[in-house]
């Protein structure tokens, strides 16, 4: 019963686009060389980029296309969660990439189960409460039936991926999720503990773990040693400010000479900002503040709340990503892995979104008036 | 849309919550992009520019040192110097054993250099072409050129104390190519390698350099010439260790030669001692001995203590001073003051000096610019020694009437001399005339000349000193058709082992001046330890009067008294075996016997043959360079031609080349010496029409 009572929300579309395009782009200049020096071809990522970019829209035109309400049964949304559990559970027993267990492999391609899992984790806090929101259910607050069987799942699954370890994913799994109970009504008592658990709990992971200990050092202080771990930071920084307004023009950035690391993945909006300036810095960051304002009217106006608390799960999970990504490449937070979506290199993030943005527009034309009118 | 069991205004304004999280935090993101780019961009630029590029100096282009008629006396070149990009080389080891024939160096070296972890790195500077040539066809990756400049000395040795020389780096230091490094130097000669975090070079800039200023100087490369080949004939003669000659115009305080021995070639100059790159004119102290009575008795003549007539009783040799004994060179009873001069009576200085008094004494001293540096436009400069009056002993006056107990540099000597050939006016000596700069020639400007002693006295001094060569102690400096008038000086060395005069080191100098009123030149002339004779007045006066008779005529001063009947049939003879020999009519200036001959020299003007040692031209077989033909070409075409082509020009004369040997198309080897002979064909002609009507005038 696919109902088309509006189109599709432009802006958002529009938005999502240009961000993808915009990426294709700045991975092939952040990328060239260094895929020329590694596998001899200038077009290795560009090409791998433009491939998941069209299987992504592929994905997210299915979605535009398919009622969001097909989504809210209790088989679909569980069976996707455990299948998504068990890969995590799987990395583990894969070789190791970049000294971490973040690749699961079909074949030829590659996947990230972490990126699979937020959406996981959307769908199930999605379908979950607006079950307990139900009249006589038992609402958001009661501990025993709402909150513990939402934020066990929704934990295990983030403490999975911290192991990868992947602190920044699973950091934007627990956003998700607070920021999805949250507007669902978790009332202020729970907020208050959550908050006073979170402090142990983000010392221990970070103090603990030196290497995350030296990054956020490096972030208080990136000039005390800007060789060593202040050295990403510094040269991010370095990159950005270089810009200047109008930037060094397209494809001559000189930071992506093996001073900026990861510059087509992490730090690709450090390369976007060095070669575009702030003009083009700017323009990224009101194509996503689009994005989140038209996903948040999405919410607003979605005609039941499983396409609300969906329409928030996944504007939240664009949003905080792209403004965490920012903020470490801007030197507002400690380093973290954690793409830029849309722009960043990287098949699974692209997918995972596009997709997302597909479930999002198929909500904003389903909206409420609609129904009415 | 009230869905039942659910608050909404709860949600709604939770979304909003949301919401404004998310702006909040994006403004906070807007607010640090401008912040970096916009606010710190120039320091991120800074950084990042620090970071990716690499900047290497590479010689600047120096503008030229020219004399006062322009001629080239420093000019540069351009050649290649190679480097490497050690990043980029595949294969060090093999790359250095490749090279190390090729420049002459141990592969070892070569190695160490390539292995540097710097981004840069010089392999060879500076290169002849062939070789630059050969290292190309190796066509080896990461190895790259640069074009750099090279100093060349066209004239060689001549006048090198005053123009100085360069380092490998063009960077001047000494003379002019020091004092005047910063002008002359072009700004910004660098060069930019953008590199990426590997230290790959990847692309580079020549930032254009700002051209530096010319630099012209009162040397005139004729008289500079005829002073360095008559000081050399007197080292040679007297056997002396050093000396000194300087040429300046007493008029205005221009330096027209300032020659220095021992001396050393600036195009090489690691293969002479320090002690041969010293410029002896401004950095070697002495004691002027009985030169300096010149002062004493000026001062006393200008103080109306004394006339040049009065009678003063030099007491048969001997004076006590103090109770010191101080005896006199010779045995004199009655002399006037002009005697006192001439005959360089020591007792009849003191006792004019005592008279004087110490501190009027030290005033004129003082005055005439003792003790103090002249200021010259020259490094190196000794400021001379000279005791403060109140340190002065009770034998100090006497001891500084004769020129004994003060240290003195030879153009401080001169320039005081010149005071007195000019009337009275002690200017500030200089070697610059001006700086050219684009074709804009600016004048360096001089301070105005202070006044020593009174016109009168000065007028009085120049007839006492015109007595001294006619009657006196500087028979030898009289000059055939010119008044002149000077001072002899023979002092004592003082002995570094036992801090006293010795008995055997002396200084012989001379200092005068010519023609006696409107005095064109002031020479100084001083051998520092000559072997045999040594007086003053029999090795440098001598020297003076060599110098003075070629200086004179070529500067176009008038004779003021006849010329002997045999100079004038020399100078006829040679003015008609010039007129014969067209092409070639300074070659008998290029035997070194004829200006050791003793005889007046021929009256030639214009004429600078560079003393140059024999020219080896060698035939290799293979390795030949065939020699062009630059008839007609310019020095500074000539030079950069002969530096492209590896050879070792020897410049001979000024204009165009006439003629050159080994002949065009011949075949040389590398770094063989090549001698151009350089002559003005147009001019030479109106030359000896002036001076044929001049010879006429004389008679």
């Amino acid at each position: 019963m696919i109902l088309r009572r509006a189109e599709a929300d432009r802006w958002l579309f529009v938005a999502t686009i240009t961000l993808c395009l915009a990426g294709a782009v700045m991975v092939f200049s952040a990328s060239a060389l260094t895929a020329r020096e590694q596998y001899g071809n200038s077009y290795h990522f560009l090409l791998r980029q433009l491939l998941w970019l069209g299987f992504g829209l592929v994905a997210m035109f299915a979605m535009i296309n398919l009622d969001y309400r097909r989504l809210r049964q209790p088989k679909l949304v569980l069976t996707y969660f455990f299948v998504v559990l068990v890969m995590l559970v799987g990395v583990f027993f894969l070789d190791k990439a970049h000294a971490t267990h973040r690749w699961f492999r079909v074949g030829v391609v590659s996947m990230q189960p972490s990126e699979l899992a937020k959406l996981a984790v959307i769908l199930y806090l999605a379908w979950f409460l607006e079950l307990r929101c139900r009249p006589r259910s038992f609402g958001v607050n009661d501990l025993m039936h709402t909150l513990a069987p939402a934020l066990g799942l929704v934990l295990m699954m983030a403490g999975l991926v911290v192991l990868e370890p992947d602190l920044g994913t699973s950091l934007e799994i627990v956003i998700i999720a607070m920021a999805m109970l949250f507007v669902a009504g978790l009332s202020g008592k729970y907020i208050a503990a959550a908050t006073v658990a979170a402090v142990p709990a983000i010392y221990f992971a970070v103090v603990h773990v030196s290497y995350r200990y030296e990054r956020v050092m490096a972030f208080l202080h990136p000039d005390a040693d800007p060789l060593g771990h202040g050295f990403q930071l510094m040269q991010s920084l370095i990159a950005v400010g270089s810009g200047g307004l109008t930037g060094v023009g397209l494809m001559e950035s000189r930071q992506k000479l093996f001073y900026l690391p990861e510059a087509h993945t992490d730090f690709i909006y450090a390369v976007l900002c060095e070669e575009l300036g702030f003009i083009g810095g700017a323009l990224v960051l009101a194509l996503f503040a689009v994005y989140a304002w038209r996903g948040l009217e999405a919410c607003f106006r979605a005609r039941d709340n499983f396409g609300r608390f969906l329409a928030l799960g996944i504007t939240v999970m664009v949003a905080s990503q792209a403004l965490i990504n920012l903020g470490v490449v801007l030197g507002l937070m400690p380093t973290k892995g954690i793409p830029l979506p849309f722009l960043s290199y990287g098949g699974s993030s692209l997918f995972v979104m596009l997709s997302g943005t597909g479930v999002l527009l198929n909500i904003s034309q389903q909206t409420g008036e609609a129904v009415r009118g | 849309m009230q869905v039942p069991g659910m608050d909404f205004r709860s949600p709604q304004i939770r979304l909003l919550i949301v919401a404004a999280a998310l702006g909040l935090w994006t403004a906070a993101a807007v607010a640090r992009l401008a912040d970096l780019q916009l606010l710190h961009y120039s320091d991120y630029l800074a950084r990042a520019e620090r970071q990716q590029q690499r900047i290497v100096e590479i010689s600047p282009k120096r503008a030229d040192i020219l004399d006062r008629n322009l001629q080239e006396m420093a000019m540069s070149t351009s050649l290649d110097s190679c480097f490497a990009v050690p990043a980029e080389l595949a294969d060090n080891h093999l790359v250095a054993r490749l090279l190390a024939p090729l420049l002459g160096l141990p592969p070892e070296e070569i190695a160490t250099r390539l292995s540097s972890s710097r981004s840069f790195v010089w392999i060879a500077r500076k290169l002849p072409p062939a070789t630059v040539a050969r290292i190309r066809q190796l066509n080896l990756r990461g190895i790259y050129f640069q074009k750099e400049n090279q100093r060349f000395y066209p004239k060689r040795d001549l006048a090198a104390a005053v123009l100085g020389y360069v380092d490998i780096d063009e960077k001047g230091l000494g003379g002019i190519e020091y004092q005047l490094d910063g002008r002359i130097r072009s700004k910004a000669a660098r060069m930019f390698i953008l590199t990426d975090a590997h230290n790959r070079w990847y692309e580079s800039a020549d930032k254009t350099p700002e051209p530096g200023s010319s630099v012209i100087l009162t040397i005139d490369e004729n008289i500079q010439f005829i002073a360095e080949k008559e000081l050399a004939t007197a080292i040679d003669e007297t056997r002396a260790k050093a000396g000194t000659v300087l040429v300046e115009d007493p008029s205005n305080g221009e330096i027209l030669a300032m020659a220095s021995w021992p001396k050393f070639n600036p195009n090489a100059p690691a293969g002479s001692p320090p002690q041969a790159r010293m410029n002896r004119a401004v950095g070697a102290l002495y004691e002027p001995g009985s030169v300096f009575k010149i002062v004493t008795l000026s001062a006393a003549i200008d103080q109306g203590i004394t006339t040049p007539d009065e009678v003063v009783d030099c007491q048969m040799g001997a004076i006590y001073i103090a109770g010191h004994r101080i005896r006199d060179h010779k045995a004199y009873g009655l002399l006037t003051v002009s005697q006192i001069l001439a005959h360089s009576s020591d007792v009849g200085a003191i006792k004019i000096g005592l008279r004087l008094g110490a501190p009027k004494f030290y005033e004129y001293i003082h005055a005439y610019g003792f003790g103090e540096p002249t200021g010259i436009d020259l490094p190196g400069e000794n400021r001379g020694l000279l005791r403060r009056v109140e340190n002065w002993t009770p034998v100090s006056v006497g001891s500084i009437s004769m020129g004994q107990e003060v240290g003195v540099t030879p153009l401080q000597m001169i320039n005081a001399v010149s005071a007195i050939a000019n009337g009275g006016l002690l200017y500030r000596p200089h070697v610059v005339l001006a700086l050219r700069r684009a074709s804009q020639v600016e004048q360096e400007p001089q301070p105005a000349p202070r006044r020593v002693v009174r016109e009168a006295t000065a007028a009085t001094m120049r007839a006492m000193l015109e007595g001294v060569i006619l009657s006196g102690t500087g028979t030898k400096a009289q000059l055939d058709g010119y008044t002149s008038g000077g001072k002899t000086g023979t002092a004592q060395k003082i002995d570094p082992t036992t801090g006293r005069y010795s008995a055997t080191q002396l200084i012989a100098s001379f200092v005068g001046f010519a023609p006696i009123n409107n005095a064109a030149v002031t020479i100084l002339v001083q051998l520092d330890s000559p072997v045999g004779l040594h007086e003053g007045g029999s090795v440098a006066a001598p020297v003076f009067r060599r110098i003075a008779e070629q200086v004179l005529p070529y500067r176009n001063v008038p004779h003021d008294i006849p010329v002997s009947p045999a100079k004038l049939r020399a100078a006829r003879r040679s003015q008609a075996s010039e007129a014969a020999d067209v092409s070639d009519f300074d070659s008998a200036q290029l035997t070194p016997a004829a200006s050791s001959s003793g005889q007046p020299e021929p009256i030639s003007a214009g004429v600078l043959p560079v003393s140059a040692p024999a020219p080896t031209v060698e035939l290799a077989a293979g390795d030949g360079i065939s020699i062009p033909d630059l008839t007609g070409k310019t020095v500074r075409q000539v030079t950069e031609i002969c530096v492209q082509l590896g050879v070792n020009p020897v410049l001979v004369g000024t204009g165009t080349v006439q003629e050159q040997s080994p002949q065009p198309g011949a075949m040389v080897r590398r770094g063989a010496s090549v001698i151009f002979q350089f002559g003005r064909p147009l001019l030479r002609q109106a030359q000896l029409r002036t001076q044929a009507q001049f010879h006429k005038a004389a008679r």
